[in-house]
């Protein structure tokens, strides 16, 4: 177990040590790398620079999906479960047993009404413990599993992860922080990080050097949280948090002086339409920013999720070739020249028949049959949605822009030189808001910079952060300059 | 892992033939029975680059395309501590149920009219009516992730075998290799500098080049290199021999020598290979080029050596058999309509020390059709003689003479039955003197032997053990005893061969050997005397013998 907190290159880490294992290891046992999204999967497979196509790498969903529940199910619930199945988390139910019956009628498997429970998982869970084969099969075939960004699991899929880990005996490696957990809302459990801390049969090593923020910045953060505070170190720097007393009217006027233009800025908002309107300000006043906005593709949700993203890549960014798009499918190696070919004819009639929506239909799905990924018309809108309004396109080039807005739920793993953030967005009253608090100011390099205007949630955040620092001595003056 | 059954159906020999196998099997019988189309067979199902060459209609059995070919395998992976069975299991994903203790895996070829050839599809799983197809990358199947095959066919050719793993085998990819593969190239370069700047190189390049040029104008010119500069350091590598007491370098030049090197390469490559994947021996005809101490070497090796755990050999060599343990060996025969059956060999706990008697005269047996068992070995060189004035050809035509002398009968007589070729025992009517008398041994045998009531014999104890005593027994029990006879294959000497002879030929023993009681004179020395006799049988005397009832089991081994 790795408690890494931000910046401390804990991705790095894990790859580096993925990459050492896979090369020493003799048998034909493999390595599972799971993670949270499809970007971040992706990102790791990118880094590894061996050949893992035998290696599973992918999203904490796919791999439960993949290797225990569409393999098994029939093993534990009987022949009738012998189909094909897929996910589609619009499909929503209240029991388990509810779950189960979507499952034999429809070969889809569903989610709960209730966001905080997790339906795959807790099949997943029932299956790996019923069924010897299964058991075999996960013991045969991985030699380690790795785990990224483990304090956004939920408590089923903690049960599961050690289960595996303890039951199964297979090595399991695991990376986290619970300070970045901001996705509590919605069932995540950073209790299960703190309690693998507890359990004797982990070792545990903490990184605590951040490469990423400046000392004063490390500083700022490692006070929010208590167990970070020993990482205090002291400085007399203080230009690098700029605290601003302002207005709505005036901010990004007031702004501007304490921002280098020779440096990549984000502002990070809670919520998306703050984050177009605040994009909008800066640009009114000369300082070109540019929204990245949540596009009508990111609803998109099932296992065939990756084929609308790719075909939007294929068809906003120049540079994203047929061979980047075979790049991406699942678990899918080489490639023949024929298949090149069909999947590269696919994606120019896709192209030209955006505006014909029978057709981009049909296009669509007849490359979705050929990859074997099932298709639907909603999906299929959302994709033509995101692709009309150009205004979406930057959303799969942000890293062209120097100046970006973004939700801070959007900025996880990202960096900037310099962050604005709105003390409004946190009011520090509970956890989980200090937990984003902390995920905003650490992608901040060298600067980070608080607006405060008048809103009775930041003079919440104001009294509640110099409550924090004054817990270690500190007062807000010590820690960050105001400008008024 | 263990392999358990193998069937094929509607593949060259084969219409439909079912053998049962184990990890170590041999395969043996006449040329052209389809030994090696069995390989074949194994190979279609684990070796990728065999089966991508697809099917010809002459693979269907008969050309019979209208059906698919079929061949399917069973293999038990209930051994949950077996690394193989996890090998298979982390493939087989949910192929595998918890209630499944065994894989199959299956190949079917249906014929396709239009592309005029049958594509193999491969499919396993643990439900043999419910198999899952095998997924497919390329021409690679999931099994192929699994299974790493080495053929070695009965004419290795050690320098393209070398070539093609040279890189595999030795891997120059340490920090300090760096520098010296640098320094290589330097003076390679070096090299061609050097074979350029002779006159006659030089002079040769200006020559030739105009003479092309007459042919056709292309903007080019001929140059001389060693080939080394071109095709890199590894073309170029040989290997030699070099003796421990001697600086001389020597090419690996006799067959057996380099037989005997491509073994140990294949070895390697597989060692290379063991943890990640289950490497299958198929080895055909390995005796060819190897003298006989040679194969018994290789015998020992591939029957003992922890890496060949699945094997499959084919071959004609008694000597490649004489180490053979813990093997199932298989017989084929009929050419018609092929079949074959087989059994499995072990050598019993209790003849450790006999082992080698045992396998040597079992190695050999078995390629026969039918055997004569016989006592010891006065009787083989009597009846050798015999056989070989009455029909010189008898063991061409199949009919192989064994000396049972201190291991018994049944040793031999289980595997052979077990493969489908007939045993013909002559033994003697023996007494035994116990505490009731003398009990009838060679009855006991008998009775052990025909396991029925319907030919049992008496076993009550005897007075006396004259030879009178002993054909008086045999008289009486005649006719069961000529029962026997006929339906087991088993001839009781009325007493014991020599006995059994005087009985026959009595007036010309006295005359040849020039002693009265010429019986006690064989008995006597029974190598050395029987030798004495042998020089005198004639070709009358032999075909008189041949015909009598005391030597019937001979006409019965000639009986095709």
């Amino acid at each position: 177990m790795v408690s890494a907190s931000a910046g401390t290159g804990k991705t790095h880490t894990m790859v580096n040590k993925i990459v050492n294992e896979i090369e020493v290891n003799k048998d034909h046992k493999v390595i599972a790398a799971v993670t949270f999204t499809i970007k971040a999967a992706q990102e790791i497979k990118e880094r590894i620079k061996v050949d893992v196509s035998r290696h599973f790498i992918g999203t904490n969903n796919s791999f439960v999906i993949e290797e225990i529940v569409q393999p098994f199910i029939k093993d534990v619930y009987g022949p009738t479960y012998d189909i094909i199945l897929s996910a589609d988390y619009s499909t929503n139910f209240s029991s388990f047993e509810e779950g189960l019956e979507v499952v034999a009628q429809k070969a889809t498997l569903g989610a709960y009404s209730d966001d905080k429970k997790n339906f795959i998982f807790e099949l997943a869970q029932d299956i790996v413990k019923r069924s010897k084969a299964c058991q075999l099969y996960l013991q045969a075939k991985y030699f380690k599993i790795y785990i990224d960004e483990y304090q956004d699991c939920d408590k089923s899929m903690h049960e599961l992860f050690m289960f595996l880990a303890e039951k199964l005996d297979i090595e399991t490696f695991i990376v986290g922080d619970d300070k970045q957990s901001i996705y509590i809302w919605r069932g995540a459990y950073p209790e299960a990080f703190k309690s693998i801390w507890r359990k004797d049969n982990f070792s545990k090593i903490s990184l605590s050097d951040n490469f990423r923020s400046c000392q004063q910045i490390q500083n700022y953060s490692n006070l929010l949280c208590e167990e970070t505070r020993v990482n205090y170190v002291e400085t007399k720097q203080l230009e690098n948090i700029i605290w601003v007393n302002s207005t709505y009217n005036t901010w990004y006027q007031d702004v501007l002086q304490f921002i280098d233009n020779s440096k990549t800025t984000a502002l990070l908002r809670f919520s998306n339409d703050n984050s177009k309107k605040g994009a909008e300000e800066l640009s009114s006043v000369g300082f070109e920013c540019i929204h990245i906005p949540k596009i009508p593709l990111a609803d998109i949700t099932t296992e065939s999720a990756w084929i609308y993203n790719s075909i939007a890549k294929n068809y906003v960014l120049n540079h994203y070739s047929v061979y980047d798009f075979i790049s991406e499918i699942p678990n899918e190696g080489e490639n023949s020249k024929r298949k090149v070919k069909i999947i590269s004819d696919f994606l120019q009639r896709i192209k030209d028949s955006l505006y014909d929506s029978d057709g981009f239909f049909e296009n669509i799905s007849g490359l979705g049959e050929y990859l074997n990924y099932s298709i639907e018309m909603r999906h299929v809108r959302k994709l033509q949605e995101t692709l009309k309004n150009e205004s979406f396109h930057v959303a799969f080039e942000s890293e062209r822009y120097q100046n970006t807005s973004i939700t801070f739920h959007s900025s996880k793993g990202l960096e900037f030189d310099q962050v604005i953030v709105f003390a409004e967005d946190y009011r520090l009253h509970d956890m989980s808001s200090i937990y984003n608090h902390y995920v905003a100011v650490t992608r901040a390099k060298n600067k980070l910079i608080i607006i405060k205007c008048d809103h009775w949630a930041a003079s919440k955040f104001e009294a509640n952060l110099r409550g924090i620092f004054a817990a270690y001595g500190k007062s807000l003056e010590d820690m960050v300059y105001i400008s008024s | 892992m263990e392999f358990k059954n193998v069937h094929i159906k509607n593949f060259r020999n084969f219409e439909d033939v079912e053998v049962t196998l184990a990890n170590k099997n041999a395969f043996f019988g006449l040329n052209d029975v389809g030994k090696s189309n069995f390989l074949s067979a194994f190979r279609f199902v684990f070796d990728k680059d065999v089966r991508r060459q697809n099917f010809f209609d002459s693979d269907y059995h008969c050309r019979n395309t209208n059906l698919p070919i079929e061949i399917t395998l069973t293999i038990d992976i209930s051994d949950l501590t077996c690394t193989d069975n996890q090998k298979l299991r982390a493939q087989l994903k949910g192929a595998l149920l918890s209630s499944h203790q065994q894989v199959f895996i299956r190949l079917v070829a249906q014929y396709d009219y239009a592309e005029l050839t049958g594509v193999p599809l491969l499919y396993w799983g643990g439900d043999i009516n419910n198999l899952q197809e095998m997924k497919q990358r390329g021409y690679l199947y999931e099994i192929d992730y699994v299974m790493n095959v080495v053929y070695i066919d009965s004419y290795v050719d050690l320098q393209n075998l070398f070539k093609k793993n040279v890189s595999k085998l030795m891997k120059n990819d340490e920090e300090e290799d760096k520098n010296v593969l640098q320094e290589i190239k330097g003076v390679i370069g070096d090299l061609n500098e050097k074979i350029a700047s002779l006159s006659g190189i030089k002079d040769f390049e200006a020559k030739v080049t105009p003479e092309y040029k007459k042919y056709r104008n292309d903007n080019i010119s001929v140059s001389v290199k060693s080939e080394v500069a071109i095709k890199g350091l590894y073309s170029n590598l040989i290997p030699y021999v070099k003796r421990d007491d001697d600086t001389n370098l020597y090419p690996t030049a006799g067959d057996g020598r380099k037989k005997l090197l491509s073994y140990s390469l294949f070895d390697l490559i597989a060692s290379e290979m063991s943890e990640k994947k289950i490497t299958l021996f198929l080895i055909e005809e390995p005796e060819n080029h190897l003298h006989r101490s040679m194969q018994i070497a290789l015998s020992r090796i591939i029957f003992s050596d922890e890496r060949y755990k699945y094997l499959f050999v084919a071959t004609h060599s008694p000597f490649i058999l004489y180490e053979m343990n813990f093997v199932n060996l298989v017989r084929i025969y009929n050419k018609t309509k092929v079949d074959s059956v087989s059994a499995f060999y072990k050598i019993p706990d209790a003849y450790e020390s006999y082992k080698k008697i045992l396998n040597r005269n079992l190695s050999e047996a078995i390629f026969a059709d039918r055997v004569l068992l016989v006592e010891g070995p006065s009787e083989i060189m009597f009846f050798e003689k015999v056989l070989s004035v009455v029909n010189p050809f008898y063991e061409a035509d199949g009919a192989y003479l064994l000396a049972a002398n201190g291991i018994g009968f049944e040793k031999y007589f289980d595997i052979l039955k077990g493969l489908g070729i007939k045993c013909i025992i002559k033994t003697d009517n023996d007494l035994r003197s116990s505490k009731k008398g003398y009990s009838v041994l060679g009855f006991f045998r008998c009775n052990k032997y025909t396991k029925d009531a319907k030919y049992k014999l008496p076993i009550k104890p005897v007075t006396s053990n004259s030879i009178t005593d002993k054909i008086t027994l045999y008289n009486n029990n005649q006719k069961k005893l000529d029962e026997i006879r006929k339906d087991f294959s088993l001839f009781l000497s009325k007493s014991d061969l020599e006995n059994d002879l005087d009985e026959v030929i009595h007036d010309k023993l006295v005359v040849w050997l020039k002693k009265s009681d010429p019986v006690s004179y064989l008995q006597a020395a029974k190598h050395t005397n029987m030798v004495e006799l042998l020089q005198y049988l004639d070709e009358k005397t032999c075909k008189e013998i041949y015909e009598h009832y005391n030597f019937a089991c001979l006409k019965e081994v000639i009986k095709n």
